[in-house]
């Protein structure tokens, strides 16, 4: 059982790096500007519905990573330092901006999506 | 003392340090976290400011810690594709409410950015500073790909997106309810459109139906604000 399970957890990652791959190598070739790791998330998103991956096969290993995302994201939060001056600089700027923005997605997504929500239930 | 000096810059350089500083810290945080929860013990900022001031006290350079800092930050890259997995599991509710879903959660994510980039740009924020602004509503992994694409900064977008989803989390269900949002399925998706995955932690706690809906917005988020990003840089001239 625990060689089975660690064999699941591995071919799920050889799934999800190889759909990585593949959104990559096409942002690469086309020279679109768009990430080649949310290209690669639309592939596997479409290759799930039309079951040509099964879900099973990629559960353990999404798990694993989506349950660690914060920690994969420390090093480039730390980052941050180099960029302290900037950040010092504009302190104001960035706080405000981020209240209002934040504010500003909230509301709009939540107005509209209830009219709507409303006006679909009639 | 000057080998001794070479051997310690060789160590702090290698993969390993980076590493296994940041498993070890990011441990600590998150058992900071377990004990006083609270948006503002998130791990991500704590153990980022543990780490920032422990390479501040040792008088380590960033670029040395990341060299084993990036072993950790690669795997963004796959957890970004196994998102599909989460969005797959919800793929009949987008289709029963494709309209609702889509309008509403690319009208937010739209309003996000241009008031982000707005209000910075009028504050005398410069170019690189407003393009790391623009994708900083959206999950991390996507968010920080978006910056290094319009040519805004990677760790300075990451620095907004985690601020941005602790805001979302501390104030948001309030503020959705000041202004009369109160249909659950509306506040889920407002919350995770607005502020991913540290808003929908929040959004979880407020219900089930919320919670799932603001997951849901949270993925559909991030893929339309890739879409809408660099049309917004190129629409206003932001380059």
């Amino acid at each position: 059982m625990e060689g089975r399970s660690w064999q699941v957890n591995m071919r799920g990652l050889a799934i999800i790096l190889v759909f990585q791959l593949a959104g990559e190598v096409i942002v690469t070739l086309t020279g679109i500007p768009f990430p080649g790791r949310v290209l690669g998330l639309i592939l596997l998103w479409l290759s799930l519905s039309k079951g040509w991956v099964a879900a099973e096969s990629i559960e353990a290993a999404a798990n694993f990573l989506l349950q660690n995302l914060t920690l994969f994201f420390t090093p480039i939060v730390v980052g941050a330092v180099v960029y302290r001056e900037v950040l010092t600089a504009h302190w104001f700027a960035i706080s405000l901006g981020l209240l209002l923005s934040t504010a500003a997605g909230l509301v709009v997504t939540g107005k509209i999506a209830q009219r709507l929500e409303k006006v679909g239930s009639k | 003392m000057t080998d001794d000096l070479g051997a310690l810059t060789e160590i702090v350089s290698s993969k390993t340090f980076g590493a296994a500083v940041t498993v070890s810290v990011f441990l600590l945080a998150q058992r900071l976290h377990r004990r006083y929860p609270s948006p503002i013990t998130h791990p991500l900022l704590i153990s980022s400011l543990g780490i920032i001031l422990l390479l501040e006290v040792l008088g380590i350079e960033y670029s040395r810690y990341n060299h084993g800092g990036e072993l950790i930050s690669f795997l963004l890259g796959p957890a970004t594709v196994a998102l599909a997995l989460p969005l797959y599991r919800r793929t009949e509710e987008v289709r029963r409410r494709v309209v609702v879903i889509l309008t509403s959660v690319g009208a937010g994510a739209a309003a996000a950015m241009v008031v982000a980039a707005g209000v910075v740009r009028l504050l005398g924020g410069g170019p690189r500073l407003v393009l790391s602004m623009i994708p900083k509503s959206v999950t991390t992994p996507i968010a920080v790909e978006i910056s290094a694409i319009i040519g805004g900064e990677g760790a300075l977008t990451g620095v907004f997106v985690v601020l941005t989803g602790i805001l979302g989390a501390v104030f948001g269900p309030e503020l959705l309810r000041a202004c009369g949002i109160k249909d659950e399925k509306a506040m889920g998706l407002a919350l995770g459109t607005a502020s991913h995955g540290i808003g929908t932690g929040r959004a979880l706690k407020e219900g089930e139906t919320i919670g799932a809906y603001s997951g849901l917005a949270m993925g559909l988020a991030g893929v339309i604000t890739a879409i809408l990003a660099p049309l917004a840089v190129i629409v206003f001239g932001w380059f």
